[in-house]
C-alpha cells in the first residue's frame, strides 16, 4: 500500500519506534480503549480523546488506522511527536 | 436448511421493519440512473443506512438487479471477476461465459482481454441491469480497481454500477464528477435532517419528544442514523425521556460506545446475556443461539431484536441465518471480553459442539481453536478431517493439522496418520517415515497401557494406514516390487474390516489400496495392470464419498489410457464420472474440477476443440472459486497442452509459467513433476495432433520414435525411459507398423518426412 500520509510521517528514527499522537472525537470508554492498549489516553476539554503511544512501522500504523475505521471512530488529528 | 455461500453473496437485502422513507435521496438515485450516469457511489462509514437506502431504492425499481456482497476473500482478481460474472449471470444466464474463458489467458495484472469480452457481452443485454457491489471497502488489490476503471470507461448503457462502501475507492471519481457521470451519496446526504430525526423518533419510535430535545439529539449524533436508533432504543419505555436527552447531550462520550452501553443496560438481563453471549458468533441461527445461551426461546428473541431494530441482519431469504451489525458486534465483543472473559471458553465450546452436531466442521473448529482446548480440537480434527479431505479441500485439512501443536501429530496416531496423508498428497515423502516411526511407537504404548480407544473406528485402522503409507514411500524410493507386495498383502486385512467396522471402512481401505496399486503399477510402466486396479476404485470411492481420490484416479486412469492410445476408453471413463458427479451433486466439491480437466485433455487429443475449451473453462472456474491453487495449476497445465495442440505455443508457455508461479508457493512435488512433463511435451516442435497417419502414434510411441531418431539404441532408450527392453521392442514394432516401414533407418526417414520429429 502507498504511504497516504504526508512527509510528517517519515519513519526514520534511531530506535525505529515512532511516538505518535492521535486525536479521536469523543471521550472513549473502556470498551473502546481496550483496542489501543499500547497507548496512553487523555481526555481533552473540547470532547476529544488524545492517544499517545508507539507505532513501530508503516504496517502498524495502517493497522491502527483500520481499527479506527472499524470502530466507527472519527480521526481529527495525527501527529508524529518529536523526540 | 443452510444457504450456500453463493446464495448469501448474491442475496438482495430487503428493507427492514420501520424505515424512514428517504424520498429525496431515492429520487436523486433514480434521476442519476435516468440521465445515464455510469456509477452510483454510496460512500459513508458504518451506521449511515447505506444498505437500507439501496434496498429501498431497488425494491421500487422495475428493472433487473444483481447484488454482490463482497468479503475479504474477494480481494483476489480471479475470484472477484468470477463472482462479478456470476452475479450478472443471475439476471442473464448466458452472459459472461466466453468472457470467463478469456479470464484464463489473462496475465497477472492485465485483464484487458477478459474485460473487453465482458464489455461486449454486457452490450448484448437487451434490458437495463443494475449491479450493486456491497462493501467494496474490502477490496484493496490494485488490479481490481484498474479493472473496474476500465469497465467504467467502456460501460455499455445497459449496465449501471452501484458501489456501496465505507471508504472511497481509488477509482477516477473526480473525472466522473466533472463529467457529471457520477451519482454520489455521502455522509452529508445520509445524515438524518431534523425533520427526518423527528419523524423517526416521534412517529416511528413513538417517543413524543419536543422540538428542542430532537434538535439536541440530532446535533449530538450529527444525524448519525445508528446513533439515533440507539438513542431511541434507550428512551423507549423510559418515563423520563427528557432526562436521557439531558444526560446524553450533556457529556462528551464517544457516541457509539455511550449509546450501546445505555441500550444494553436497559434491556432485560436475559436479553443482555443473550446479546453478549451470541456476540462470539460470526453468524447466528435460532438453534445455535439456544445452544450457546442455554435457552429455548432464541427464535422469539431474534424476532424481537429484529422488530426492535437492534442491529440484527438476515443473511438469507429464509431468515434462518443472521448476524449482528458490525459496529454493534464489535462493541458487544469487547464488553464481553472485559466483563466476562472467564465465560469465553465455555461459550466457544457450546458453539463448537453445535456446529459439529450440525455438520459444519469448519465453524466447529474455528470455535474450538478459540477456546483453546487442544484435546477437544484434536478430537474434532480426527472426526472431521476425512470428510473435508474427501471433498478435495486439502488446504483446510492441512491448516487444521498444522495449527495443532507439533508434537501432537507424533503422539496421536490418528492425527499423525492424517498428517502423513497430507504430506503424501503434496509429494513430501521425505518426512513421512519419521512420523510413521513415532506413530507406531505411540500406538504401541497405547496398546500396552490398555488405553487404545477401540470403540473409535479411526484407531482400528492405524496399522493398515501405516503399512500403506510405508509402501507409498517405498515406491517413491524406487522399490516398486516391494511396494506392490506390501499393498497386495494388505488387501485381505481390509476386506476383513467389514465384520468389525462395516462396509464404509472397507470402501475407504479399498479405495486407498486400489488407487495406490494403480499408481504403483503405472510407475512400473505396467499400464494394463494399472488400469485394471484403477478401474476398481470407483464404486468403493463413491461408497465412502471419497471424491478426492475418485477425481485423482479418474485423471490418472484417463492419462494412462491416452498413453496406451485408448482414447475412447479415456473419454468414456471421464464422461461416466462427470455424469455421476452431477447426479450425486458432488459437482460442488473442489476436487471435481480434475475430472472436467481430464476430459478436456482427452478431447484435446480427439481435436474436439470447442468442447475441450468449454470444459477447460468450467474446470478453471471451479478451481478459482475453490481457492485451492493446486487445482488451478493443474488447470493451467491442461490449458498449456490444449493451446499447444491448437498451434499457439506462446500461449502454452504462458500457461506453464502461471502453473510454475503457483508451484513456487505451494510446495507440491506432484505439481512440479506434472509441470516438467507438460513442459517437455509442449516444447516439442510439432504438436501431437498434427499427424497425417491413418493410425496415429501414441504419446509413448512418439517418445520412443524421437529417441530412435536421435540415434539411440533400444537398450539406451529402455534406460532413459525406465522401461524394459522387451517393452521397447514392442513399441518399435508398433511404430514400424504404423509408419509402414520394416527397418529402423526407414523409420527415421519416414518420421522426418512426416514431420513427426
Amino acid at each position: 500500500m502507498r504511504n497516504h500520509l504526508p512527509y510528517i510521517c517519515d519513519m526514520k528514527t534511531q530506535n525505529n519506534v515512532i511516538v505518535c499522537e492521535i486525536r479521536l472525537k469523543g471521550h472513549l470508554g473502556q470498551n473502546t480503549l481496550i483496542w489501543f492498549e499500547d497507548f496512553h489516553a487523555e481526555y481533552s476539554a473540547d470532547g476529544e480523546t488524545i492517544l499517545r503511544g508507539p507505532i513501530i512501522d508503516q504496517a502498524a500504523l495502517q493497522g491502527i488506522l483500520m481499527r479506527i475505521c472499524d470502530l466507527g471512530l472519527e480521526l481529527t488529528l495525527f501527529k508524529r511527536m518529536e523526540q | 436448511m443452510v444457504a450456500s455461500i453463493l446464495s448469501t453473496k448474491l442475496f438482495i437485502p430487503s428493507t427492514p421493519y420501520g424505515v424512514i422513507h428517504r424520498s429525496p435521496l431515492i429520487e436523486r438515485l433514480t434521476a442519476g440512473l435516468m440521465t445515464g450516469n455510469l456509477l452510483t457511489l454510496v460512500s459513508a462509514p458504518a451506521g449511515y443506512g447505506k444498505t437500507t437506502l439501496l434496498a429501498e431504492w431497488i425494491a421500487a425499481y422495475q428493472g433487473q438487479i444483481a447484488w454482490l456482497s463482497l468479503d475479504g476473500r474477494d480481494n483476489n482478481p480471479l475470484r472477484f471477476w468470477t463472482y462479478f460474472v456470476t452475479a450478472l449471470k443471475s439476471v442473464s444466464k448466458p452472459l459472461g461465459q466466453v468472457a470467463l474463458q478469456m479470464l484464463e489467458s489473462a496475465q497477472e495484472t492485465d485483464f484487458q482481454i477478459f474485460l473487453t469480452e465482458l464489455v461486449n457481452d454486457i452490450a448484448t443485454l437487451n434490458h437495463p441491469v443494475i449491479l450493486v457491489l456491497d462493501d467494496y471497502h474490502v477490496i484493496s488489490h490494485q488490479s481490481i480497481h484498474e479493472g473496474l476503471t476500465f469497465l467504467l470507461e467502456h460501460l455499455p448503457p445497459s449496465l449501471h454500477l452501484v458501489i456501496a462502501t465505507r471508504t472511497d475507492p481509488p477509482l477516477p471519481l473526480s473525472r466522473l464528477r466533472v463529467r457529471r457521470q457520477l451519482t454520489e451519496v455521502r455522509i452529508a446526504d445520509l445524515r438524518f435532517t431534523t425533520d427526518e430525526a423527528s419523524a423517526f423518533l416521534n412517529d416511528l419510535m413513538n417517543l413524543n419528544l419536543n422540538a428542542i430535545d430532537i434538535q439536541a439529539l440530532e446535533t449530538r449524533t450529527e444525524g448519525w442514523i445508528a446513533g439515533l436508533q440507539l438513542a431511541a432504543l434507550s428512551m423507549q419505555g423510559r418515563a423520563d425521556a427528557h432526562a436521557f436527552v439531558r444526560d446524553f447531550t450533556g457529556n462528551q462520550h464517544f457516541v457509539l460506545e455511550y449509546l450501546v452501553e445505555e441500550v444494553l443496560q436497559r434491556q432485560p438481563e436475559s436479553l443482555q446475556h443473550f446479546l453478549l453471549e451470541t456476540s462470539i458468533l460470526q453468524r447466528m441461527s435460532a438453534s445455535l443461539c439456544n445452544a450457546v445461551t442455554e435457552s429455548t426461546n432464541s427464535a422469539d428473541t431474534l424476532m424481537d431484536l429484529r422488530r426492535r431494530n437492534l442491529f440484527v441482519i438476515p443473511l438469507d431469504g429464509e431468515h434462518y441465518w443472521f448476524r449482528y451489525h458490525h459496529l454493534f458486534a464489535e462493541f458487544l465483543k469487547s464488553h464481553l471480553k472485559r466483563t466476562r472473559a472467564n465465560d469465553l471458553p465455555l461459550l466457544h465450546r457450546r458453539a463448537a459442539e453445535w456446529f459439529q452436531a450440525n455438520d459444519h466442521p469448519e465453524d466447529a473448529l474455528h470455535h474450538a481453536f478459540a477456546i483453546p482446548d487442544y484435546t477437544y480440537v484434536s478430537q474434532l480434527v480426527i472426526d472431521n478431517w476425512r470428510r473435508v479431505y474427501h471433498t478435495g479441500r486439502l488446504d483446510t485439512a492441512v491448516q487444521w493439522l498444522e495449527t495443532l501443536p507439533g508434537d501432537l501429530l507424533r503422539q496421536s496416531p490418528p492425527l499423525g496418520v492424517a498428517y502423513c496423508w497430507t504430506l503424501f498428497i503434496r509429494g513430501n515423502y521425505d518426512r513421512i517415515d519419521s512420523y510413521l516411526d513415532d506413530i507406531e511407537q505411540a500406538f504401541d504404548r497405547m496398546v500396552s497401557a490398555g488405553k487404545l480407544p477401540i470403540e473409535h473406528p479411526e484407531y482400528n485402522i492405524i496399522l493398515h494406514q501405516v503399512i500403506l503409507l510405508r509402501a507409498v514411500v517405498m515406491r517413491h524410493q524406487g522399490y516398486v516390487a516391494a511396494a506392490l507386495k506390501e499393498i497386495e498383502q494388505l488387501l485381505p486385512n481390509i476386506v476383513e474390516l467389514r465384520e468389525t467396522l462395516g462396509q464404509l471402512y472397507v470402501d475407504m481401505g479399498l479405495t486407498a489400496c486400489y488407487s495406490q496399486l494403480g499408481y504403483t503399477y503405472a510407475a512400473a510402466n505396467d499400464f494394463d495392470k494399472a488400469g485394471d486396479y484403477l478401474s476398481r476404485v470407483s464404486p468403493h470411492a463413491r461408497g465412502c464419498e471419497n471424491y478426492f481420490s475418485l477425481a485423482h484416479v479418474t485423471m490418472e486412469w484417463a492419462k494412462i489410457s491416452l498413453m496406451q492410445g485408448r482414447i475412447d476408453q479415456a473419454e468414456k471413463i471421464c464422461r461416466s464420472e462427470l455424469s455421476l458427479a452431477e447426479q450425486l451433486n458432488y459437482a460442488d466439491y473442489p476436487a471435481f474440477c480434475l475430472i472436467q480437466l481430464a476430459l478436456a485433455d482427452v478431447l484435446r487429443v480427439k481435436k474436439s476443440w470447442d468442447e475441450a475449451e468449454s470444459l477447460l473453462s468450467q474446470g478453471l472456474e471451479v478451481a478459482r472459486k475453490s481457492g485451492h491453487e493446486y487445482y488451478l495449476a493443474q488447470g493451467y497445465l491442461i490449458a498449456a497442452r490444449l493451446h499447444h495442440a491448437q498451434g499457439e505455443p506462446t500461449r502454452a508457455q504462458e500457461d506453464i509459467h502461471k502453473a510454475e508461479q503457483i508451484a513456487l508457493s505451494i510446495h507440491n512435488r506432484f505439481l512440479n513433476y506434472d509441470i516438467d512433463q507438460t513442459r517437455k511435451e509442449t516444447l516439442k516442435s510439432k504438436s501431437l495432433t498434427a499427424q497425417p497417419l491413418i493410425e496415429p502414434l501414441s504419446e509413448r510411441e512418439l517418445e520412443v520414435l524421437r529417441l530412435i531418431c536421435a540415434g539411440k539404441s533400444n537398450l539406451e532408450i529402455a534406460d532413459e525411459l525406465y522401461l524394459a527392453l522387451n517393452t521397447i521392442k514392442r513399441h518399435t514394432n508398433h511404430i514400424y507398423g504404423k509408419l509402414g516401414v520394416s527397418r529402423r533407418s526407414q523409420a527415421i526417414i519416414e518420421a522426418r518426412r512426416l514431420g513427426l520429429v
